[in-house]
């Protein structure tokens, strides 16, 4: 999958200078929709907290989803609650990311024979992975100013040579 | 007022061959074994005689012998001890009467014994799916805590 | 995948409306709260889990036993260590041995650490649903930090440890442990003076939750209810006290038990228990043996079968182990204490009338986690 960010409808047709500073308004404001799925979600607890605070780039956890840019999969992701995942998905404007905490819902980690725990990006696209299991706090704040990255239309993991 | 050691006096006199086993473990278990016929009266029995707070139910499949083993835990305030009660079934016919009048919390465990394994309580009045997802179809998938029901399929 | 149509507000007959509140909601947590109501009067509650499902039973019998301590820590994330402790605990049973003195020691310490990191956790969710304290949740927050940092500089990880194993405890204290710990009990002893001062004596928050959902103690026995629930409808059941583990037997503390059966009497037994436990970890640390930490197990567990209990912070939580000779179990099956606690909530609108508005307090105040019901 590409690794650029792709707008579509008018912002497609205003020059460059313009579509700039939309882009470094959205990445200074990343609105997440509150849904945690499973374990990691007291240690994304702990990242909003006093000590590692992640509203000061911009993140909010917000329960609307009309008014979200991101959707974080916080911790291993079923079949049963997957449907709903796709339902909210729809439901957010574009554009909208996706982002992989945990490594149950990267390859489905300690449960990797569950009859029950799927792999999210069989079902959507995803934008950022942040491994681990718990990850640290540090490694969340670092995944969620990677995405920033990323919208501004910087180059984001891949080789050198690409 | 009986003690504890009155118990297997009582149960015994009650109903004679009924009771398979009855074991002291360790001065907080007791294991009783029981015919899955008179499972309800034995429960109505025990708790008669103060064994009050249901804890947890389940199921154990032993393919090898071809039966099902059902268990309800049961602690007693009186006594403060636990007491396990156990009952077989047969493995190709699964039925075995809910003791859901006895001990008011022990359904929502019978509830997942049925959707898990496959064992029918007779009198229940929900059974209906708790865990498993909407679109899970037994035909083709089977019950997954029985022992012939392997992971393989599903490993990443 | 099959379409299937899920409906946000139903009408039924009578003027009645079944409300689901659903799994992406910031009170639900990941889950269902299915309410009949009129508007005003709730008339059925109905909880709908399974959304955190992943078959934990069935995994532990493809893992031999010291393996299976990995995917059963995770089945609550926020007191790991006690789910890790019934586990053990059914294996040394079955295997007839006994951990050495020092590492019972150690093992107390971790457990009550584990249960003051879960108990800020519920009470933090308790004062924010009254809505007059939207600010406790991130005081709690911030205020289980220096516990994660100790666990850390014991274990190497903040939050799932696999530390207790067969046989004692993976490594000893380091250096400069106790003098931190006792350090953080005295920071978090005022902390909790000024959580008494704020919250427990203040008018607004009695209103709200003096009254609501009373229990009394002969339907908390029938019902099954378990931990701090029980203990706040009278009934003294502990089971620290009832069958000792670890190093509870040698250490003096008492338990926290309260007779009105509210929302507000569940919030006074875990602050109390939140000041017993900062005592216990003191003795702990006073009275240390010294010694080895740990013995070798064979890798093979003779065949039989066990059930053992430990009181975690949610309640008692007991594993049925049954072993037929090999070195993975046959069948393990856990009783986890929020899967009791569910069904009190549904069973309280048949003995009283509750207020639609008063939901989100009683739902907050039995302390629900689904992943724990799920497993």
């Amino acid at each position: 999958m590409s690794n650029k960010v792709e707008f579509k409808g008018i912002l497609d047709k205003l020059p460059k200078p313009i579509r700039r500073i939309f882009e470094w308004g959205r990445s200074y404001s990343i609105w997440a929709i509150h849904y945690v799925t499973g374990c990691c979600s007291p240690e994304f607890m702990q990242v909003f907290g006093p000590r590692y605070d992640l509203e000061r780039w911009g993140l909010l956890s917000q329960p609307s989803t009309r008014q979200c840019d991101a959707l974080f999969f916080v911790g291993n992701v079923t079949r049963k609650m997957i449907r709903r995942a796709i339902r909210l998905y729809n439901q957010m404007p574009e554009p909208r990311y996706v982002v992989n905490i945990g490594i149950c819902t990267i390859s489905k980690g300690p449960f990797y024979d569950s009859y029950s725990v799927v792999r999210v990006e069989d079902y959507l696209p995803v934008d950022i992975y942040i491994s681990g299991c718990p990850p640290k706090p540090e490694a969340i704040i670092y995944g969620a100013l990677l995405l920033r990255k990323k919208i501004l239309g910087e180059k984001v993991g891949g080789s050198k040579r690409d | 007022m009986e003690g504890l050691s009155e118990i297997k006096r009582i149960l015994i006199e009650k109903f004679g061959d009924n009771i398979i086993e009855y074991k002291i473990v360790s001065p907080k278990r007791i294991i009783v074994k029981v015919k899955s016929e008179k499972v309800k009266d034995i429960a109505s029995e025990l708790k008669r005689l103060d064994f009050d707070m249901p804890v947890s139910a389940g199921g154990v499949d032993y393919i090898k012998k071809g039966i099902f083993e059902v268990f309800w835990i049961i602690w007693s305030s009186r006594y403060n001890v636990i007491l396990i009660l156990k009952t077989e079934i047969s493995r190709d016919s699964p039925e075995v009467d809910s003791l859901v009048n006895i001990w008011k919390g022990v359904q929502k465990f019978e509830r997942e014994t049925w959707e898990l394994m496959g064992i029918n309580f007779k009198g229940h009045p929900k059974l209906k799916r708790l865990l498993l997802p909407e679109d899970w179809d037994y035909e083709k998938e089977g019950y997954p805590l029985r022992k012939d029901f392997s992971l393989k399929p599903y490993e990443r | 995948m099959s379409v299937i149509r899920v409906e946000e507000i139903e009408e039924l007959e009578g003027g009645l409306m079944r409300v689901r509140i659903g799994p992406q909601h910031p009170i639900s947590g990941q889950g269902t709260i299915i309410v009949t109501t009129d508007g005003e009067i709730v008339y059925e509650i109905d909880v709908d889990i399974g959304y955190s499902h992943r078959g934990i039973e069935k995994i532990l019998e493809n893992r031999t036993y010291l393996q299976g301590i990995v995917p059963m820590e995770r089945m609550v994330m926020l007191d790991t260590s006690h789910v890790d402790m019934a586990y053990v605990r059914a294996i040394e049973e079955l295997l007839g041995i006994e951990a050495p003195p020092r590492a019972q020691y150690i093992r107390t310490i971790i457990l009550e650490m584990n249960r003051i990191i879960s108990h800020t956790y519920a009470l933090g969710l308790l004062a924010e649903s009254t809505g007059w304290f939207p600010a406790f949740f991130l005081w709690t927050t911030g205020d289980r930090e220096p516990f994660l940092e100790l666990m850390e500089m014991l274990t190497g990880a903040r939050w799932s440890y696999s530390f207790i194993i067969p046989g004692g405890v993976r490594a000893d204290l380091p250096s400069g442990f106790k003098e931190k710990a006792l350090k953080a009990i005295e920071y978090f002893r005022e902390r909790l003076d000024v959580y008494m001062d704020a919250w427990m004596e203040n008018a607004l928050f009695e209103v709200r939750t003096r009254g609501v959902g009373v229990i009394p103690s002969s339907k908390a026995i029938e019902w099954g209810a378990a931990g701090p629930n029980l203990r706040a409808s009278g009934v003294r059941y502990d089971t620290r006290k009832n069958e000792p583990y670890a190093a509870y037997g040698e250490l003096d503390f008492k338990i926290a038990v309260e007779t009105a059966g509210d929302a507000y009497a569940r919030g006074a037994v875990r602050i109390q228990e939140m000041y017993i436990s900062l005592d216990i970890i003191q003795q702990a640390l006073e009275n240390m043996p010294s010694g080895p930490i740990k013995v070798n197990v064979p890798q093979r567990v003779p065949p039989g079968e066990v059930y053992s209990r430990v009181e975690s912070a949610r309640g008692e939580l007991g594993v049925y182990l049954v072993s037929d000779g090999t070195d993975k179990p046959y069948r393990v099956k856990i009783s986890a204490p929020s899967f009791r606690n569910f069904f009190l909530l549904e069973m309280l609108p048949t003995i009283q009338e509750i207020k639609f508005a008063d939901v989100p307090v009683l739902y907050m105040s039995f302390d629900p986690w689904f992943l724990d019901a799920d497993r």
